[in-house]
């Protein structure tokens, strides 16, 4: 078990992730839903995830299988250095570009989607030491997907404050209320990833990968 | 796609009928019906090819004896991902068609049919809908459970890390029971009184201004032909014959057809799982362990109330290196009447195999050929589960086969030769080509034995065209040009070099003129396309090549 590479998992899911956010937006502007803009966010949101995941990372023991044509994009990603090559930064920043789409209906499954792929990426800076005491991946597949779906009813019940769609029209107060799903996710994923403590999360430093 | 196109030809006549619901949705309605149709058939056939005791059954039982209809169960695979495909497309188009729904049944709630919207009142919030409800919530599970299982199912994963494909693929029983929840919420309703409240009529009491507006309404939303007679809105306005509603519209949920359709193949897969389970409960008694050069092995042992044929595999799995990980092999040989013991060569590559051996072969006597019998107490515990069918089984039914291996691929085409071996004359097989393709001479002693006892059983039955053998070496450092000093039968058959298919092909043609040969690739990708095409290129003396094909990972 200490031997899956985690990482080549995450990288397909943030293009799967960003090809559902683009599809997701198209449906949002072309739907000409209330607060259709976060649809068009989300578009270029997944182009821009697509474009950074496109190329497929070398792996650690044995050859990897390259994507056709992606020496073109790794030329580019290559010229943002650490920012690209490290595998936190990129949880981090699919966190971060996955939470302004969860505000809209259409957009929301692609928010899901990218950040199971930012947690994924946390287990992969995981040293394999560390990895084998976890319970089996099933059963924590299993719970990462409750957990989710506890966590949506949690938004959702945030939601229930509104009392009508057009209220969305205002923007939300810039206030924890909004950003706590998230962070949830955020910490019961590595909670659920990394050994240990939930309390003591011990997360190694960013190391290259 | 036939179901889809019928089903929205279906739906919208149906949805004509039913008035209010043309009111709040239209399209969104039609299309998520079409595809929630399309990924009830992909879901119930998705299981079946994955039965694979049931398929194994089938190649080998004489109710199917066309050669045509067995090779469709090689391609059990192909249509397994095939289903998988369809259902990824079309639950992006069922979600896309029910986000706009969600967003419908919000913004044009109607107050004169409560029973049949899906919101709780005008204006509700969609993700309200989405999270608060059961379809809903189901259904935002079962696109996550989905994502998981398919970016894990990619080729480029499967093939660098089996594991993660693996463990989340078993991931589909949380989600066909998740689609059981998500089509027992009720939402599609059908009117019960329909002779008492037909589609149109005039509630005696409603204001009158909602009278005069209804042919004008009818006129805009009936763009299919009416039920029962009338063909034009115009007709409908001009005639006078208008009927009176008696009483107020009663609405029942459908049934959900999903059960019908998933409970199936469900229940058979749940079946033939169960039986595996206890078929592969007793432990095998392993018999000896052999060591072979070039790091292969071969483990002999015995079951009770064991059958295999020639070219099935079976899966090994030994809680001591692994706790759930299970690893196909070939049989290279199957028990027979008189013999019960059967074994498999493994090659040790990746650390599953390296453990294994590491527990059957003390890495002291790894050099040694025969392990010292007392080390048989000390065996693992180890379980198989099988055998299950593979197209080379097929070898033994046509007159003249060709069958190539490229390395370790030689295992299953090694049970044939142990077949034959033993007893040529049941079987169809009149002349077998065997090519073998190695890159390091050593390889060749796996199945060195072999071959020179069934070149020599042949000649001494006078059948020396039985069997044609050619090795090739295919990478040479020039020093080692025999076999070994014993096997001249094969010192001679031996060439350097890559063999050269097509004039290998014309040859096979131009001595077995009109027949059909059955080619069998065991090796690398490169090879098994080169055979491929080879097999369907026309030849002029009238052969007929047919390629079989087995796929991996």
């Amino acid at each position: 078990m200490g031997q899956i590479e985690w990482a080549m998992w995450a990288n397909e899911q943030a293009l799967a992730s960003g090809l559902i956010l683009i599809t997701g937006g198209i449906v949002a502007t072309a739907g000409r839903f209330t607060q259709w803009y976060f649809g068009a966010y989300s578009i270029v949101a997944g182009v821009f995830v697509c474009l950074l995941e496109y190329p497929r990372g070398k792996r650690k023991k044995g050859s990897t299988m390259e994507r056709w044509g992606q020496k073109y994009m790794t030329a580019v990603v290559k010229l943002f250095g650490p920012f690209t090559r490290n595998y936190y930064i990129r949880a981090v920043l699919h966190l971060l570009l996955s939470v302004p789409a969860g505000f809209l209906l259409a957009t929301i499954l692609g928010t899901a989607c990218l950040a199971i792929a930012s947690g994924i990426y946390l287990l992969s800076q995981v040293p394999p030491a560390h990895r084998g005491n976890c319970r089996p991946l099933a059963v924590r597949l299993l719970v990462c997907v409750h957990v989710k779906c506890a966590v949506l009813s949690v938004y959702a019940f945030h939601v229930r404050k509104w009392s009508s769609v057009s209220r969305l029209t205002d923007l939300p107060p810039a206030g924890l209320s909004f950003r706590t799903p998230s962070c949830c996710q955020t910490l019961m994923a590595v909670a659920l990833f990394s050994r240990g403590h939930p309390h003591a999360p011990c997360l190694p430093a960013a190391t290259h990968s | 796609m036939l179901s889809a196109v019928t089903d929205l030809g279906s739906i919208e006549s149906t949805v004509s009928k039913n008035l209010p619901v043309v009111s709040i949705n239209q399209l969104g309605l039609c299309l998520s019906r079409a595809s929630a149709s399309v990924l009830n058939l992909n879901c119930s056939l998705i299981l079946l090819p994955m039965c694979r005791t049931l398929l194994a059954y089938l190649r080998g039982s004489q109710k199917v004896p066309s050669r045509r209809t067995r090779r469709l169960l090689d391609k059990s695979r192909t249509f397994h991902i095939t289903c998988g495909v369809t259902i990824c497309i079309f639950s992006g188009v069922h979600v896309a068609a029910h986000l706009v729904n969600a967003l419908n049944f919000s913004v044009n709630y109607s107050e004169d049919f409560v029973e049949l919207n899906a919101a709780r009142y005008r204006d509700e919030d969609p993700r309200k809908l989405l999270f608060t409800t059961v379809p809903g919530l189901t259904g935002v599970c079962m696109v996550v459970v989905l994502f998981l299982m398919i970016t894990a199912s990619t080729y480029a994963i499967r093939v660098s890390n089996y594991d993660i494909f693996w463990y989340t693929h078993n991931l589909f029983f949380v989600f066909y029971m998740l689609l059981t929840l998500h089509v027992s919420g009720g939402l599609l309703k059908y009117q019960t009184n329909l002779d008492t409240h037909p589609p149109g009529c005039i509630s005696l009491n409603r204001t009158s201004s909602q009278n005069i507006s209804l042919p004008e309404y009818f006129s805009e939303h009936f763009h299919e032909p009416f039920p029962e007679g009338f063909s034009k809105p115009e007709e409908f306005t001009q005639n006078t014959f208008v009927k009176i509603c008696m009483e107020e519209p009663r609405f029942q949920a459908n049934f959900p057809q999903t059960w019908l359709w998933i409970s199936g193949p469900l229940c058979l897969y749940c079946a033939e799982r169960l039986y595996r389970y206890i078929r592969s409960n007793k432990p095998v008694t392993i018999i000896s362990v052999i060591s072979h050069p070039s790091d292969v092995m071969e483990i002999r042992m015995v079951k009770e109330n064991f059958k295999a044929r020639p070219g099935q595999y079976i899966t090994l799995h030994c809680p001591s290196v692994s706790a759930l990980e299970n690893h196909p092999f070939t049989l290279t040989m199957c028990p027979t009447e008189t013999k019960a013991t059967f074994g498999v060569h493994l090659k040790i590559v990746g650390d599953w195999t390296e453990r294994f051996r590491d527990l059957l072969l003390p890495p002291s006597s790894q050099d040694s050929e025969i392990l010292p019998f007392i080390q048989s107490r000390n065996y693992p515990k180890l379980y198989i589960d099988g055998p299950f069918g593979s197209p080379f089984e097929e070898s033994l039914n046509y007159e003249v086969s060709l069958c190539v291996a490229g390395g370790i691929g030689v295992t299953p085409f090694a049970s044939i030769l142990n077949t034959l071996l033993d007893d040529w004359k049941p079987y169809k097989l009149r002349r077998l080509y065997f090519i073998w393709v190695c890159r390091d001479i050593q390889s060749f002693r796996w199945f060195a034995d072999l071959l020179c006892m069934l070149h020599n059983k042949f000649w001494q039955e006078n059948r020396p065209d039985y069997v044609n053998i050619q090795l090739y070496l295919s990478q040479t450092d020039g020093i080692q040009k025999i076999i070994g000093e014993k096997y001249h039968a094969l010192n001679s058959r031996l060439f350097i070099g890559r063999p050269r298919w097509k004039l290998l092909f014309d040859e096979i043609a131009k001595y077995n003129r009109g027949k059909t040969v059955g080619v069998f690739c065991c090796g690398p990708n490169s090879l098994s396309k080169t055979l491929h095409k080879l097999s369907n290129q026309i030849n002029s003396y009238g052969t007929r090549f047919e390629y079989n094909k087995e796929s991996f990972s």
